[in-house]
């Protein structure tokens, strides 16, 4: 990297730093325009934005910055109040220095192309509204002396790429892990104290026995020297095992220690998460006329990094959700006499191992009957179920996607998406939400988060050979299953424990891991997972442990694993996926519609009373029958959708059977697609033509009342 | 390069082998490779040979980041891809393991699982591209020898293959020598 481009990533890397600052503070002086510490926060960092642009020789940006620091200067003398105009403006400034973080490296002089009047402008209205202020405060006191700017010293911080932090997180994984194998070494080395031990008494019951003996007196001197010699090993191999026990207990504390600290870095405080939220706050209200306290409390609560960076969005959308469909208008709400100004809650708190952000608010609440007709509209509810359906079990369909009960779209909201990715957003951090709502009072929401992604407990367990681990916080139970008590309805299996209806799914079909061969048990462990209505039995090999296993990434570049949320290393070395059991849910629904639906057969005939006898008839064995009236058409369907088999008619308008079944033969993925010819021509001659081209059965039409036709499909199925 | 330079950067590759070379190993390579004192080396590249079933394959050691013992391997949930075999423990890291067998569309037939075809060391190798590990394992470790680079005989135009050319080692008539960039590019495509 040559110097000039080294220095401009460095001062990009301070704009990152000196933004946020900047709006912080500017949003308290617009709340408290004599706030002195923000004031000079506000001229230290314009002053340094001033003093890297400097550097660059960037003369639009030293200009922008010396007037910024010139009117908080004036502020902080007590020769002008900062007015909310002002605020705008200095905003705006601080907008455009940021956008200087979205433009490439090589594209900076283009940038300063583009900027330049915007700069100039801004540079201007700056110095102009300051000066017009000083105007106006003439009567403020002129000598105020300026307090001593102490430099205060900020924690230094360092970037670090997240790439690397995974790799020190698995490393300091990878050392605890090791040291813990010395514990059981320690205690094999325990095991040989004692049995040396044993030892030693042997050789002194053996002295004792040849004392009374006429033994030779060399023999007995022998022995002697044997036990002084065992003894001193003993005692050797004492002290030898003190050191270690020593290193060992060291050892563990230090890479204990080691590991908590690299998890500490990767926690951040969630005032990293909201620090934009009170400027967006003012934003929006200003722009819809409405008057908004946003306060929030747990700024120092610290939060995995990388949950923050995921609820970043979400939070936003939910705040601006907050601002516009829940607190009311200035006039509505002095109609319900509530104060003028809307509060706005937003608190981060950690209850047991997970972390709770609520957003509140003492706005109009979810009107259920609104809630209601949408649902109805939208066919996701029958009226008769709304009204079985309490205001907080109603309010958890506000995360259907495309769902609003908004009446008006605006920029801002009520598009009818975004609460369904905000659900996913806290999903795919492992976590949950909760919705209370009150008519009238208010609306509260409430993410439960993980502390960290770094550590959670799980169930390990086995299936189809392989460890697996599912997170503790979403199994229902686990419990055994006799065989006698499985039943089965349209051939799935289902049973009945704590009187609920388990549906019962193997867990190596499902992720598709090799299966087992073995003589069946008559008893299955299953391991319960709750969906929303309904509950599943995940048929597993075996429990293993319980335990709090280190999340590790896996190979990134294999992108999303379908039902894996994470992987974890154990202490033998040995790795496990973390399942993620939302999305096994899911699969697990899916696998069982695919069962509902059973195979998949297309019927292709132009005589309608040949297709509708041949798809009642197989509709009752169970299968999923479609129909097409010519080859044309079947050709089409084929190609749009997997079928398992077809059952065609030779004669047929637009494209015969025959060359159907050409063209089917000719195409890799067809080619061994089960196909039965039904026909008029029922000539051996015919019939063995059609059989060598690739015809897997062939039927008179006479015959499809019969049950050779069915058995003809169920043996290719 | 001279001759020492040469057998050095030799020698350099071994440990990855995690064999000691043997005492008279300088002496046996100038002896095999017909190595003369004074003698300018240049053009020659160090290889790493290795055997997937019953072909035997060259790579060079410049793109090798770590010859390993075979681990044990974890299936993949759902996995479709056949060149994929699944992931490993990579020093503390979850790292995909590939087929190289599969990537060079070797032919199973023949081959009897049951009879181990590793008789000595089995190992897996990790290739490093652009900071980025791709892993195999493979049947037999042959050593490292080094190649003159204008005895390799080009093997192919075709753009897509995976193969720089051929080379004569000892008994061995023809080692594929693999395109390492082509190689890690057809895997980066390939899991993307």
């Amino acid at each position: 990297m040559k110097d000039e481009e080294k220095l401009y990533a460095l001062f990009r890397s301070e704009i990152d730093s000196f933004v946020p600052e900047l709006t912080k503070h500017l949003l308290i002086v617009e709340k408290e325009p004599d706030n002195t510490k923000s004031l000079e926060a506000l001229m230290r960092t314009a002053h340094s934005l001033k003093g890297s642009a400097k550097i660059l020789s960037f003369d639009l940006m030293i200009n922008l910055s010396h007037a910024m620091e010139e009117c908080f200067m004036a502020a902080k003398r007590g020769e002008i109040k900062i007015s909310p105009e002002l605020i705008d403006n200095l905003l705006h400034a601080v907008d455009e220095v940021a956008t200087l973080n979205e433009a490439p490296s090589a594209e900076l002089p283009s940038w300063i192309e583009t900027h330049e009047s915007s700069l100039l402008l801004l540079t201007s209205q700056i110095e102009k509204g300051q000066s017009e202020l000083k105007k106006s405060s003439s009567e403020a006191v002129k000598d105020k002396r300026q307090g001593s700017i102490k430099a205060t010293l900020e924690e230094q911080t360092l970037k670090v790429q997240a790439k690397e932090l995974n790799k020190l997180m698995g490393l300091a994984a990878e050392a605890m892990v090791d040291s813990s194998w010395l514990l059981p070494y320690r205690e094999s080395l325990l095991q040989l104290r004692l049995d040396q031990n044993t030892l030693l008494k042997e050789l002194e019951e053996l002295r004792a026995k040849i004392a009374g003996d006429l033994a030779k007196e060399s023999v007995q001197s022998s022995v002697r020297e044997l036990i002084q010699k065992t003894d001193s090993f003993y005692n050797a191999f004492n002290r030898r095992l003190t050191e270690l026990d020593l290193f060992v207990r060291k050892n563990a504390t230090l890479s204990t220690r080691f590991y908590e600290e690299v998890i500490q870095i990767r926690m951040c405080p969630f005032a990293d998460l909201v620090e934009p939220m009170p400027r967006m706050c003012r934003e929006i209200a200003q722009e819809l006329g409405k008057s908004v306290k946003l306060t929030i409390k747990g700024k120092k609560r610290p939060i995995d990094r990388e949950i923050i960076e995921k609820l970043k969005t979400p939070l936003a959308h939910l705040l601006r959700n907050a601002i516009d469909h829940g607190i009311e208008s200035k006039e509505e709400r002095e109609r319900a006499n509530k104060p003028l100004e809307g509060q706005i809650l937003l608190e981060a708190r950690q209850r047991g191992g997970m972390v709770e952000i609520q957003l509140s608010d003492d706005g109009r609440g979810i009107n259920r009957e609104q809630l209601e007709r949408v649902l109805i509209e939208s066919e996701v509810l029958s009226k008769k179920l709304t009204e079985t359906m309490s205001e907080d079990e109603l309010s958890q369909f506000l995360f259907e996607p495309g769902l609003t009960t908004k009446q008006s779209v605006s920029t801002l909201s009520g598009r009818g998406f975004g609460l369904d990715l905000v659900k996913e957003s806290v999903r795919q951090v492992g976590g949950h939400i909760k919705i209370e709502t009150k008519r009238g009072q208010g609306f509260s929401l409430t993410l439960y988060l993980p502390l960290t992604l770094s550590l959670l407990n799980c169930l390990i367990i086995e299936i189809g050979g392989q460890k697996v681990a599912l997170p503790l916080t979403r199994i229902a139970r686990a419990e055994i299953v006799n065989t006698k008590e499985i039943k089965y309805l349209d051939n799935r299996p289902y049973t009945i424990t704590q009187k609920q209806t388990i549906h019962l799914v193997d867990g190596s079909k499902l992720l598709n891991f090799p299966q087992r061969s073995g003589a069946s048990s008559p008893q299955k462990q299953i391991v319960v997972l709750q969906a929303a209505d309904k509950m599943f039995g995940l048929i597993v090999d075996r429990l293993v442990d319980e335990k709090e296993l280190i999340v590790q990434e896996i190979d990134p570049r294999l992108g999303h694993i379908e039902d894996v949320l994470a992987g974890a290393i154990l202490e033998d070395g040995s790795l496990l996926y973390i399942l993620d059991v939302d999305e096994l849910i899911q699969t697990i629904e899916r696998s069982l519609l695919k069962d509902e639906k059973g195979k998949e057969i297309l019927v292709v005939d132009d005589s309608l009373t040949c297709l509708e006898t041949l798809k009642e008839r197989l509709q009752e064995e169970g299968y999923s029958v479609q129909t097409a009236e010519n080859g044309v058409e079947a050709l089409n369907m084929i190609k749009m959708k997997t079928f398992d088999l077809i059952i065609t008619d030779l004669d047929m308008p637009k494209l015969s059977g025959v060359e159907l079944v050409r063209l089917l033969r000719q195409s890799g993925p067809y080619k061994t697609l089960p196909i039965i010819v039904i026909s008029n021509r029922e000539r051996d001659e015919e019939r063995r033509s059609l059989l060598s081209a690739g015809v897997d059965a062939y039927i008179g039409k006479s015959a499809i009342h019969g049950k050779e036709i069915i058995n003809e499909v169920n043996r290719l199925l | 390069m001279d001759k020492d330079e040469l057998i050095k950067g030799l020698k350099w590759a071994h440990p990855l082998l995690n064999r000691t070379p043997p005492p008279d190993y300088e002496e046996q390579c100038g002896r095999d490779f017909n190595l003369e004192q004074g003698t300018s080396y240049e053009g020659f590249v160090p290889l790493l040979i290795f055997r997937l079933y019953q072909s035997s394959f060259a790579i060079e050691t410049k793109c090798l980041n770590k010859i390993i013992e075979q681990k044990q391997v974890f299936a993949l949930p759902h996995n479709n891809n056949p060149e994929l075999l699944g992931l490993i423990n990579f020093d503390g890291q979850i790292k995909a393991l590939f087929s190289l067998h599969r990537v060079m569309q070797l032919s199973e037939e023949g081959i009897d699982h049951k009879i181990p075809l590793v008789d000595e060391m089995p190992r897996m190798i990790s290739l490093e591209s652009d900071k980025d590990f791709w892993i195999f394992p493979v049947d037999e470790i042959l050593g490292i020898f080094p190649c003159q680079s204008d005895k390799i005989i080009n093997g192919t135009d075709d753009q897509t293959s995976l193969l720089k050319g051929l080379i004569k080692w000892g008994d061995y008539t023809s080692v594929a020598l693999i395109d390492e960039e082509a190689l890690c590019r057809y895997l980066r495509e390939s899991v993307a």
